[in-house]
């Protein structure tokens, strides 16, 4: 066990400021660094999937909508022929909707923790660059914790993601609440859409997850 | 009869060759729709956001989502252009390769036609096509993969993002295509060809 | 043996654009080719290049060919033929290296459509083709293209060509299915006649760009686009644009008023738009000439209407025709007989740079109108066509045809036998010529027909006859006589004297004795209750006048259209204006430029080609262009002294009451029908009829011949001299001795003045 150890503790022993980069030794600072990354993938890879059930969710509710509407108006020409009952049928309570909303609001409550977890991996990269800062004291050249990104360049990747899910979170936020309520089917499709293609993630997350999992490792090139 | 015999085995060839590709072909084609299904589907939706009156709407507030969802809606649909380009490409091969080897045949019936009186060239059984029927079988397969090709080709020249309302209308353009190039004609000349090769 | 023929059958719809050509067995036999070689099938029409394939069926006796490559053959050329197996010719093979061709879109196909050369490649591939053929996309193919003709081949080979999949195919020239059509259909030329110098430049203008490119870049000239023909209805404009477009092989394009606006606010303009449009992408490839007809319609004068489309439309049309800038070649022509009513700001250089005027057609001119019209007519040796020239003054081109029609009916009708050989005769023209009015006459002011009065007709008065005949008859019909002493004519005539002394009837004469135009103003015609609109008319009658020389005018009380200056009181009446019209008129600084008639080149320069005979009509018509002014008035003390002075109404004729031996004329002329007794002496009762009128007389012998009615009943047979001597009792004359002297004042002042 102590054999085991002696590698890690080596590493540590030594500065960072060697500059040389090691493989299998790694700072603790690195591996927490590179752990977030596997994080992040992970995270992101989870709100895909959450995002694809949700999509499905919220289609399934689009279509209901739109065949109790087409059923609404086939009901309001019957009763324009008679003029008689002049009381329109209040709208039915649909279980099927209902049931399709709770889904859709448990797969937003999931991704809403997926967020929250993302936010908290960049402020643990925050801590880590606060933390290095502190050791070197404001000095200018900190080595590069794997090949060449300097430790502030992960957080600065970190916050751009987490700020990016957060503002989608907030779109299908609106888009949960209001797409059981709308009669507007341009407006229905616009929503789906916005959930489908989540305008608010730029191509260029993914690119800066690949980016961030070939520094750290991760991915060989 | 050497001639004869050489153009049975040159036939037999290309046959078998052609009912692979064609099958490729089948394949290409039906992968086409699913993509063509959600680029209409997609139009619907880029129509729909062009329709939309944004700002009266709870999603009035986001800041430029308007341009986003565009540029993200746009997106998707190079990426599915470019998927049914990959599967013209495919239908291109197939087109190429049963071509080639029609050529191939009938150069080398023209290089042996000396040799083959009409008579034998026109003899037919029963249920035996005679080599004329077999040849023109060839040409008609191939000319309809040229031209079939050549109408799938100005068809996916003609999708674009500015004219969402045709865009829409892809499938039912798509239908019609495949309307008007049944199986049937490739389909009766592999069975011509084949009955012909089976014979001799 | 002679092989039997065969029996062309329509293609198998299942071979359709497989350039298959079938045949049974003893044919292919005879031929002596492989299956799938090529042939050429020659029939009436044209050439096909096939393949030879047996038939399904091994039939004899049996061609069919798909048409798919040809010199332009169509299904229909190939029904109900029957070929001498000898038109099959089989053809030398070989693979072509490359191959140059025209491409001719598909209707409504964008002219850059995407992957066309690649289409255009997959389309000919495996086909057997051959220089100057044509190869036809059938309709189960959905391809932008829908020909393709072989321009050359490599390596040359007039027998067939295939190509395969690695020859080279150049597209050279991409043609829209119109221009292909323009190309191949056989173009029959229009005839016109009479307008061969407007037409020259028309062409020029037209063709010249295109036939020398260079050397108007290289002069750096930019091409006038733009030609404004202006001319009264029915002169030939749209004939001659026509014409010229199909001469020159020009694309023509039509653009009319009411095709072109739609209900939409801002369809007009955008119809507009895509016209110029398509005009544009035409003139890529050969000539074009857009033209509009009645652009008047279409482009009247802004701020008049207070219409806001309008006036878009209006600008619209000015940017557009702004932007056919020199690097499209395309010719705008746009024709109106309203020129007057057009916006100002498209009538210069840029947009209209030339304006051409085509003006009722001169006496040479309908000479060569009627030549080219008759030249296909069936017409007896004894029509005069100069005469018929003559005769039609005011006719234009639109009224000739007419003319010619109708008379050509006459002759129908005439012969009522439906035989091969009706002959049209003079007769018949002369019929016709009572029944087609020509059309500048339908809505005209103060045309008049009036019962055909001879001089002979009028009693007495020789001295007045004659001087008339001097002033009006003879230069209207001897112009020659007049030219050769230095004779300038006379201008306008006034006729003044004492009522009912036969003003009017001797005008009439006039008119019946000079076959001329004859356009008579009174008062009420002139006057209305607009200010400025008795003017308009007055020129209007003016102008009518020129366009159908040699004409009269005639204004009858002139002294009642127009007042004096001297005598008027507030000098701004609507006579004064009326009378100044009538001044300028007369003896203006010049003509209107858009009445132009004729060609001014021809009267200046060229004399010399022309033979005598032409010479002379030339001559004839150079002196006939003008009209005469005739006036007549009791008042001649009211007109206006410029009125009368040289250039203006510069004879005037005094018409006298007449005298013993007029009255004597009058009253054979008056009792010519009148049954006399013997004892009536004309001679007495002229004798007593001192002071009486022409007008009189005449009142005279009818109540002569009413008495003698009333004192022997019904059965009178004659009258008597008792009958004049009472009647004269009771009709008095209308003159008196003091208007006499009044007249007489007037005409010692004449004289000696």
């Amino acid at each position: 066990m102590f054999s085991m150890n002696f590698p890690f503790l080596s590493s540590i022993a030594k500065s960072p400021a060697d500059g040389t980069p090691r493989r299998p030794v790694l700072s603790v600072s690195a591996r927490k660094v590179k752990d977030n990354a596997a994080d992040w993938h992970n995270l992101m890879m989870k709100w895909e999937r959450l995002n694809d059930s949700g999509f499905t969710t919220a289609n399934k509710i689009v279509n209901m909508k739109i065949s109790e509407q087409l059923q609404d108006n086939k009901l309001e020409i019957t009763c324009d022929n008679s003029t008689t009952e002049s009381e329109k049928p209040s709208p039915k309570y649909n279980e099927e909707l209902d049931n399709c909303c709770t889904e859709l609001l448990e797969t937003l409550k999931k991704m809403t923790k997926i967020q929250l977890k993302m936010e908290k991996l960049s402020s643990t990269t925050k801590g880590i660059c606060d933390l290095e800062k502190f050791h070197h004291g404001g000095g200018s050249c900190a080595a590069p914790l794997f090949h060449t990104w300097p430790t502030a360049y992960f957080y600065e990747v970190s916050l751009k993601l987490s700020e990016m899910y957060k503002k989608e979170l907030q779109l299908k936020q609106t888009i949960v609440q209001e797409i059981a309520h709308s009669a507007d089917q341009d407006l229905m499709m616009v929503y789906l859409s916005s959930w489908l293609y989540q305008p608010y993630l730029d191509n260029s997350s993914k690119l800066l997850l690949e980016a961030m999992l070939l520094e750290t490792g991760h991915r060989q090139c | 009869m050497a001639a004869m015999a050489a153009m049975v085995e040159a036939l037999r060839e290309w046959a078998v060759a052609a009912a692979r590709r064609d099958a490729a072909w089948r394949a290409a084609v039906a992968a086409c729709a699913p993509l063509l299904a959600s680029l209409a589907g997609l139009a619907a939706q880029m129509r729909a956001a062009q329709r939309l009156a944004w700002d009266g709407t709870p999603l009035g507030a986001f800041s430029e989502l308007r341009e986003r969802l565009w540029r993200k809606q746009r997106g998707a649909a190079e990426a599915l252009l470019e998927e049914l380009c990959e599967r013209r490409e495919e239908l291109r091969a197939v087109r190429d390769a049963v071509g080639a080897g029609a050529a191939a045949v009938l150069r080398l019936y023209e290089e042996r036609a000396a040799e083959l009186s009409l008579t034998e060239v026109l003899r037919r059984g029963p249920r035996c096509p005679s080599l004329a029927d077999a040849l023109e079988g060839l040409q008609d397969v191939e000319r309809y993969y040229r031209h079939m090709y050549l109408e799938i080709r100005l068809f996916l020249l003609l999708i674009s993002c500015d004219s969402l309302a045709d865009m829409e209308a892809l499938q039912q353009a798509w239908e019609r295509i495949l309307e008007r190039y049944g199986e049937e004609t490739v389909q009766d000349a592999f069975l011509k060809i084949s009955l012909f090769l089976d014979n001799q | 043996m002679e092989p039997a023929p065969l029996k062309l059958l329509p293609p198998d719809p299942g071979d359709e654009g497989t350039q298959r050509c079938r045949l049974g067995p003893a044919a292919l036999s005879s031929l002596g080719v492989r299956l799938g070689a090529p042939l050429r099938i020659s029939l009436p029409a044209g050439c096909c290049l096939c393949t030879a394939w047996p038939r399904p069926d091994l039939a004899d006796g049996y061609v069919q060919a798909d048409p798919a490559c040809s010199t332009g053959l169509t299904a229909a050329e190939l029904r109900g033929l029957t070929l001498s197996p000898g038109l099959l010719q089989p053809l030398s093979s070989r693979r072509l290296r490359g191959a140059a061709v025209r491409a001719v879109l598909r209707g409504g196909a964008p002219r850059r459509a995407a992957g066309l050369q690649e289409a255009v490649r997959d389309l000919l591939t495996n086909v057997y083709v051959s220089p100057h053929y044509v190869v036809t996309v059938g309709p189960n193919v959905r391809a932008p293209v829908l020909h393709v003709e072989i321009l050359s081949v490599d390596p040359v080979t007039e027998e067939a060509g295939l190509i395969t999949p690695q020859t080279s195919v150049t597209i050279k020239e991409v043609i829209t299915l119109e221009r292909y059509r323009l190309l191949t259909e056989d173009t029959a030329k229009i005839p016109v006649a009479g307008l061969d110098d407007v037409g020259e430049s028309l062409k020029e203008m037209v063709d010249l760009p295109f036939r020398f490119p260079r050397t108007f870049k290289k002069l750096g000239l930019s091409v006038p686009n733009g030609v404004l023909l202006v001319g009264p209805p029915g002169v030939g404009k749209t004939l001659l644009v026509k014409a010229v477009a199909r001469e020159a092989g020009a694309y023509l394009l039509c653009i009319s008023g009411p095709a072109l606006y739609g209900s939409r606010p801002g369809e007009s303009e955008e119809n507009l738009r895509s016209v110029f449009e398509k005009g544009r992408e035409m003139s890529c490839e050969g000539p074009t000439v857009l033209f509009i007809d009645e652009i008047d319609a279409l482009c009247p004068k802004r701020g008049s209407s207070n219409s806001a489309p309008e006036d878009r439309l209006v600008a619209q049309l000015l940017t557009l025709l702004d932007g056919v800038g020199r690097k499209d070649r395309m010719v705008v022509v746009a024709a109106t007989n309203r020129p007057d009513a057009l916006d100002p700001a498209l009538r210069r250089p840029g947009r209209f740079d030339r304006e051409v005027i085509i003006g009722t057609p001169t006496l040479t001119q309908r000479r060569s109108i009627l030549q080219m019209l008759t030249c296909s007519m069936p017409i007896s040796t004894d029509i005069d066509l100069v005469k018929l020239a003559e005769m039609t003054t005011g006719y234009v081109g639109a009224d000739l045809t007419a003319l010619c029609r109708e008379a050509a009916m006459q002759a129908v009708f005439h012969s009522s036998l439906d035989s091969a050989e009706v002959l049209i005769n003079m007769a018949d023209f002369q019929e016709a010529f009572k029944k087609i009015q020509p059309s500048s006459f339908r809505s005209a002011i103060g045309l008049k027909e009036c019962k055909p009065i001879t001089w002979e007709q009028i009693g007495g008065l020789e001295d007045v006859k004659l001087k008339l005949k001097q002033s009006v008859e003879w230069p209207m019909k001897f112009p020659q006589a007049f030219a050769r002493m230095g004779l300038a004519r006379p201008k306008g005539v006034l006729l003044y004297g004492p009522s009912g002394c036969a003003k009017t009837t001797l005008v009439k004469a006039v008119a019946t004795s000079c076959h001329c135009s004859f356009l008579s103003v009174s008062g009420a015609e002139l006057f209305s209750p607009y200010v400025g609109d008795s003017e308009k008319i007055l020129s209007q009658v003016f102008r009518q006048a020129r366009a159908n020389t040699p004409a009269i005018i005639f204004l009858d009380e002139i002294d009642s259209i127009l007042g004096s200056r001297s005598h008027s009181k507030s000098g701004h009446g609507v006579s004064e204006r009326v009378l100044s019209v009538l001044l300028n008129e007369l003896d203006g600084v010049g003509l209107k430029v858009t009445e132009r008639r004729g060609n001014k080149l021809q009267l200046e320069g060229r004399c010399e080609e022309l033979s005598d005979e032409e010479r002379q009509l030339e001559f004839q018509e150079t002196l006939s262009r003008d009209f005469m002014v005739v006036a007549a008035t009791n008042r001649p003390d009211m007109l206006d002294d410029a009125l009368l002075r040289p250039g203006r109404l510069d004879r005037v004729i005094y018409v006298p009451p007449p005298d013993l031996k007029g009255r004597l004329s009058i009253l054979k002329i008056c009792t010519e029908k009148i049954p006399l007794d013997t004892d009536v002496s004309l001679q007495d009762i002229a004798a007593l009829t001192d002071l009486f009128s022409g007008a009189d007389i005449e009142n005279l012998c009818k109540e002569a011949a009413l008495l003698a009615l009333q004192e022997n009943g019904l059965e009178a047979t004659a009258v008597k001299h008792g009958h004049f001597v009472k009647s004269l009792e009771t009709v008095k004359p209308s003159l008196s001795m003091k208007d006499l002297e009044f007249y007489e004042k007037i005409y010692s002042q004449e004289l000696t003045t």
